[in-house]
């Protein structure tokens, strides 16, 4: 199933609203507006036509913003979070996205649908800082407690020491 | 040592016992269990049949810290990590003795660049008694750090006074055969200079 028949199935069953096509460079994957995101999600769970019985992945990015040879604006700053879903009997993988604006990165929690969303959902949080709401326990999971900031974003600064050990580089690398 | 460290007149017969303490130390020196990354797959290696460090009696590797003598820190050590291998090496009794193995614990290594999160070099909070570069550092390359290390503890004072690293053994006759693979009169390289982070360790 591709992304474009799953958006004609989506629209048959009604769930159509707020999905569009996104066309990538690679494949193409479902976009979805974030107040539609959990309902979409469920749906493709749920559906016999879909049957995505397994959420392979959760992760998200930080998009900076893009502009043209012209200068006009293509894409505005934001960050974007991909759920990657598989149905194990029929055997086809779809991608999910939901763009956010970078002033509030918040989406629905799925957790409660696979529960694999979980530690997910916490190690995006983690690393990229987007907060999903109704998450049972959303702290850090990779980085130590206590760490200020999310590295994954473009604007991180590297921290100079944690817990007092010293996490500063030397010496400059060596030009050759 | 003891009350005795290092405060014992510099005579033949303070000097012969060092030796002997020196062997010994030198001579049983066991790891610690403690792999964090790839690298640790070496110094299992290491440990294993082909090139078995036991035959420099440093193939006892022993899962506590309390036993150990040598810790071996095998692979990338990030924030969270460093606080528990500071641990580690604090519960060690003395004497002991830190390896550095693999690029990743000498400076950083593959994330020296983009590791928010990778201490750049372990010894910005233990003091490392040997350096074995690498990523991850062939299993020669690892006895040749413990070789390097046997010679520099070989050179140590342990009773008697007078200036370290560079042991004077002259005089003394040990035959090659009483003190195993060390010769007696080994001297230590002279030290590079000291870099300017020397503060930062203690
Ligand atoms: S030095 Fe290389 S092999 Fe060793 S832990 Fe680092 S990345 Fe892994």
């Amino acid at each position: 199933m591709t992304a474009a028949e799953a958006l004609e199935q989506l629209r048959k069953d009604g769930q159509g609203d707020g999905v569009e096509l996104f066309a990538g460079p690679k494949d193409a994957a479902l976009l979805v507006r974030r107040e539609r995101v959990k309902a979409v999600l469920r749906h493709l769970r749920d559906a016999r036509a879909f049957g995505c019985d397994l959420l392979v992945m959760v992760t998200g990015t930080h998009l900076t913003e893009k502009k043209d040879a012209k200068g006009v604006l293509v894409r505005a700053a934001g960050f974007e979070v991909i759920w990657h879903l598989r149905s194990v009997t029929q055997h086809h993988l779809l991608a999910v996205k939901c763009r956010l604006p970078i002033d509030d990165p918040r989406v629905d929690s799925v957790a409660d649908l696979w529960p694999a969303a979980d530690w997910h959902e916490r190690e995006t949080w983690d690393l990229v800082g987007i907060t999903f709401t109704g998450h049972p326990n959303l702290r850090r999971i990779l980085l130590p407690e206590g760490w200020e900031g999310h590295p994954l974003r473009k604007d991180y600064v590297y921290p100079k020491e944690f817990g007092g050990i010293n996490l500063e580089v030397d010496a400059p690398w060596p030009t050759p | 040592m003891g009350l005795f460290e290092r405060s014992l007149p510099d005579v033949q017969l303070f000097k012969i016992a060092d030796l002997a303490v020196n062997w010994g130390r030198a001579s049983s020196l066991w790891p610690m269990t403690f792999g964090i990354a790839c690298c640790a797959i070496e110094m299992m290696a290491v440990g294993a049949a082909t090139f078995d460090m036991d035959r420099f009696g440093a193939g006892a590797f022993r899962a506590t810290p309390r036993q150990a003598d040598l810790m071996i820190v095998a692979g990338t050590v990030n924030a969270k990590m460093a606080l528990i291998v500071k641990r580690l090496w604090d519960q060690m009794p003395e004497p002991k003795y830190v390896m550095a193995m693999g690029a990743c614990t000498v400076g950083g290594g593959p994330y020296w660049k983009h590791g928010y999160n990778v201490v750049k070099g372990i010894d910005k909070f233990v003091p490392v008694d040997v350096h074995v570069p690498g990523c991850p550092p062939r299993p020669e390359a690892i006895i040749e750090g413990v070789r390097f290390l046997q010679r520099k503890i070989m050179a140590k004072r342990v009773l008697a006074k007078g200036a370290e690293g560079t042991p004077d053994f002259t005089g003394i006759s040990v035959s090659p055969g009483t003190v195993g693979i060390l010769e007696p009169t080994v001297r230590m390289p002279a030290p590079p200079a000291a870099p300017a982070a020397e503060g930062a360790r203690a």
